[in-house]
């Protein structure tokens, strides 16, 4: 049974998880919270144990079983979706959130994992149809409702994440590569169109990006005090709870889009390099098992996984960097989030499924 | 499959994009960020110290401090209740200058720094400050806050003097750069106020304390303490700086009373004099205005600022230089009939004194004997004494822009004239009776004309007499410096004698500064003015000194255009002799009687 785990992955993981809650512990230290419950590191850690557990429920299932109900779960999700637009808890302008008492969930969280798990499905559905512009279509539709549902919440960086997992699905899968020059080209045409159909902040947030010293006291500010945080943090950073920029307050959101930086500050260099390794081997190890996978789903599952957390990871540093603008997308296994860390800690629970059940002869 | 690879591809290169990323800020940037971060935690807060004070040697307060309140807002704190607090704060401070533009102005214009405070008003009224303190509940952000203000009680007392205190401008602080100065501090900009600032400063507080984003106070990091300035005690008497000012407030001039035995400046006059009161850090703007447009400009210090032609004063100087070179002796005689002819041109002289010696040339300062005695001697002998008494040269007093004056000479000449550069024997004579080239400042004048009555002690002028001290410096009594040049102790009689002659003979030129029961020695001198070719009423001088033994007061009057020496600068130099005499009677008095 032993062999049949994915070892690497699975300590990698492990250390991810333990780095997590030692930078959100840092990061959660001297905030103050009405009562235990509203705690972000005990609530983090809650959601890990019931990710984990949930991941070795799965580990009783073959993921292709998981496969033949990802319609339903893609359907079951969208309709979640629709209900929050609807009937979803509106904090801050935007209605993202069911919630539950204590507890809410993201339901745009989820559909990321079942976008991959359903869009996989029907391309391994459609072997031989690579060159078919019919797959291409059906693609689009599969991935554009629940883009075009999560957009209006209005999230827009959530909704840009199935884009690049959309994309290496049919990548993998196969499709001839004129098609992804006409999408490229239809994008980069349309992009005009896109600046003009973006909300005003969704504007100001690239504007901000290209110019943060101009916005310093308003919207410039975050990404200014987080390349300060990042930058003080130096070789060897601070020391653990020692962050200045993360402990003083100068540095916003950082246990959520900015947990990066209160890494940095606190770990150094020595800190990120330690944690792009981890991520690194994550993401290689997903492909290596996307290679060892016999049946296509699996193949498929794997990449898109691989690609959805290497987005969250490229968007979310680059923009603590000020490389990117911000969209808002959390760091895999590090920012708070319930919906989002259950995501990130079952879609490794697939591949360590995908790796368990192809690992024998 | 090979899209695998392609896909792994695009992996590692996002790695390592973002790796270099970090290396970029954390590596090479890394002690640049380090320092905004302890920037953005660090807050240094400075505290003034309180300026020494200034006294007279009587221990009375010429420059003191008070207290005066401000107002100051943070600009980030009072942003959310804008509204409603800044015209409340107008409505309690009452003052018609302030208005809703003007602090709006400031709170932009402080953008940078919305946790520093920014002053809005100065020397808050005693009742505005309580209406405040009152109301500071609802007016979150406002603050009222104590700072010394620098004060002279009595205005215009000895204002060349002591100078006065203002906004350090670009310039200093460029040049201050790195000291205790800071960009908004108050600098001393003229009389002691300056020459001593660093010590009157002492030296500023600091407090470093760490903050939260918010300015939330944290823990207090390092701390030093406030140095008080020192006070300092100056030779200045302030009842015969007042006698002194009020004798010549009419006038344009200078004078100066000086203890003849030690050379401290008992009083330094320069009219028309400065109210010190008008500057400082709010200007009485009024005031200033008319002090610009004075015609007699009153920022002029004439004691030390202007220099002047010293006309018949000049003679005990060329009296000495003839005695001592052996030129002359005291029996010399020269013959006077009231012309002189040198070089073709015909010199006069006041009356025909007929047959004069040394004694009764000074006496009545006969023009004719010092032509010869001039000739004789020739310019570079007069030059050498006039340099060996101080005059030509900065007397090196603590006071800020001192003048040199002018001692001339043929070299002289031959280096400052393009054209003429010949020495004519005319010049010569010119010179020998103080007019000419040569040109002193009332300072340089007493205190060469003191060396030749108190023995031949040539003293260093000085103001300062004593520092208290601080940590920074010692309390120390300040001596006083004197070169002595040596002069033949019965040469000096006989100028002494010659001197007591110009006041006590009825012949005498200084006759109208008798004071009965006084000895009193002096000289006179008149010079003539020409303003664009017109003649002017002339410039007066009066030396004087008291009693003539051993003398313990010197004095020295200079009337702008009010006529001759004899005439008005005699008569107020008697009546300042008049005034320092009787406050020593009634010292003495009360000493006995106590």
């Amino acid at each position: 049974m032993f062999k049949r785990i994915d070892w690497i992955l699975l300590l990698s993981l492990m250390a991810l998880l333990v780095m997590g809650f030692a930078v959100l512990y840092s990061a959660a230290y001297r905030m103050e919270f009405s009562d235990v419950t509203k705690n972000y590191f005990t609530k983090q850690v809650i959601w890990v144990c019931l990710g984990l557990i949930a991941v070795l429920l799965l580990s009783f299932v073959n993921y292709k079983s998981i496969g033949n109900i990802s319609v339903i779960l893609y359907l079951l999700n969208v309709l979640l979706l629709l209900y929050v637009l609807f009937l979803g808890t509106k904090i801050g302008g935007a209605r993202r959130w069911i919630s539950f008492g204590i507890v809410s969930i993201q339901p745009s969280e989820f559909m990321k994992l079942t976008l991959i798990l359903c869009l996989a499905w029907f391309l391994s559905m459609a072997r031989g149809r690579e060159n078919s512009l019919w797959t291409l279509v059906v693609s689009l539709l599969i991935t554009g409702v629940p883009l075009l549902l999560i957009l209006k919440e209005p999230d827009l960086g959530t909704a840009l994440v199935l884009i690049p997992v959309m994309l290496t699905l049919l990548f993998i899968y196969g499709l001839r590569l004129k098609y992804f020059i006409a999408l490229i080209l239809t994008g980069l045409l349309s992009s005009p169109l896109v600046w003009l159909i973006l909300k005003p902040y969704q504007k100001s947030r690239i504007l901000v990006f290209l110019n943060p010293s101009h916005y310093q006291y308003g919207a410039g500010w975050a990404v200014i005090q987080s390349k300060i945080a990042i930058g003080s943090g130096q070789i060897f950073g601070k020391g653990w709870l020692e962050g200045t920029q993360s402990q003083l307050n100068f540095l916003p959101e950082r246990h959520t889009d900015f947990i990066f930086a209160v890494l940095a500050e606190e770990a150094g260099f020595v800190g990120c390099v330690l944690l792009l390794v981890l991520y690194f081997i994550i993401l290689f190890r997903g492909i290596k098992i996307s290679q060892m996978a016999r049946d296509d789903y699996g193949k498929l599952v794997a990449c898109g996984i691989v690609a959805m957390i290497g987005f969250h990871i490229f968007v979310n540093i680059g923009m603590t960097l000020g490389l990117l603008p911000a969209t808002g997308l959390p760091l895999p296994f590090m920012s708070y989030g319930g919906s989002f860390l259950l995501t990130m800690v079952l879609s490794v629970g697939m591949l360590m499924n995908i790796y368990a059940y192809n690992s024998h002869y | 499959m090979k899209r695998h690879g392609v896909f792994l591809c695009i992996i590692i290169f996002m790695m390592l994009f973002l790796v270099s990323g970090l290396a970029w800020f954390q590596i090479k940037e890394g002690e640049s960020y380090y320092q905004k971060s302890e920037n953005n935690r660090i807050r240094s807060l400075s505290f003034a110290s309180p300026r020494g004070r200034i006294l007279d040697r009587d221990g009375v307060i010429l420059a003191d401090n008070r207290v005066s309140f401000g107002v100051s807002i943070i600009p980030e704190e009072i942003r959310k209740n804008e509204s409603f607090v800044i015209p409340l704060l107008i409505e309690l401070i009452k003052d018609d200058d302030l208005t809703y533009e003007k602090i709006e102005k400031k709170i932009k214009s402080a953008h940078a720094a919305p946790f520093v405070h920014v002053r809005i008003k100065k020397d808050l009224e005693f009742d505005a400050f309580a209406r405040i303190e009152e109301n500071l509940l609802d007016m979150p952000g406002v603050t009222v806050r104590p700072y010394m203000v620098r004060e002279y009680p009595y205005d215009d007392l000895a204002g060349h003097v002591i100078g006065y205190t203002g906004m350090i401008s670009l310039e200093e602080y460029g040049r201050l750069k790195g000291s205790d100065y800071q960009k908004w501090d108050m600098i001393g900009k003229t009389g002691v106020e300056k020459m001593y600032d660093t010590i009157l400063r002492g030296r500023r507080g600091w407090k470093y304390v760490e903050i939260t984003a918010s300015g939330r106070h944290v823990e207090n990091l390092k701390e030093t303490k406030v140095i008080p300035g020192s006070d300092l005690m100056l030779t200045i008497d302030n009842d015969v700086q007042r006698m002194a000012q009020n004798a010549l407030q009419d006038y344009r001039g200078a004078c100066v009373v000086i203890q003849s035995d030690t050379g401290d400046i008992l009083a330094l006059v320069s009219s028309p004099g400065l109210n010190v009161s008008s500057f400082g850090e709010s200007p009485d703007t009024e005031a200033l205005k008319e002090y610009f447009q004075d015609t007699n400009k009153p920022f002029i210090n004439r004691t030390i600022q202007a220099s002047y032609s010293p006309g018949s004063v000049f003679k005990i100087v060329l009296a000495i230089a003839g005695l001592s070179t052996g030129v002359i002796t005291e029996e010399t005689e020269f013959y006077c009939n009231g012309a002189f002819l040198v070089g073709g041109r015909r010199f006069r002289c006041m009356g025909q004194h007929g047959h004069v010696s040394l004694i009764e040339a000074l006496e009545r300062s006969c023009n004719i004997y010092f032509y010869n005695l001039g000739l004789k001697l020739g310019p570079n002998t007069m030059a050498e004494y006039s340099k060996k008494l101080g005059l030509g040269q900065a007397s090196g007093i603590d006071l800020p822009y001192e003048r040199q004056g002018i001692v001339p000479s043929p070299e002289w000449k031959k280096n400052r004239f393009k054209n003429d550069k010949r020495w004519y024997d005319g010049e010569t004579a010119l010179f020998a009776i103080g007019q000419g080239f040569l040109e002193v400042t009332p300072l340089q004048l007493i205190y060469a004309a003191n060396a030749l009555v108190n023995g031949g002690k040539l003293f260093k002028p000085k103001l300062l007499k004593k520092v208290y001290g601080n940590k920074l410096i010692n309390p120390h009594d300040v001596a006083g410096e004197y070169t002595d040049l040596s002069f033949n102790p019965y040469h000096l009689m006989l100028i002494k004698q010659g001197m007591y002659q110009v006041v006590h003979s009825p012949n005498g030129t200084g006759r109208r500064a008798k004071l009965n029961g006084y000895e009193i020695g002096g000289k006179t001198g008149t010079v003539q003015v020409k303003r664009h070719g017109k003649r002017q009423p002339d410039h007066g001088w009066f030396f004087g000194f008291s009693p003539i033994d051993k003398p313990k007061y010197s004095v020295i009057v200079f009337i702008e255009n009010q006529g001759a020496g004899g005439h008005k600068p005699a008569r107020i130099a008697r009546e300042i002799f008049k005034g320092i005499w009787t406050k020593e009677e009634t010292r003495k008095l009360y000493v006995q009687t106590n």
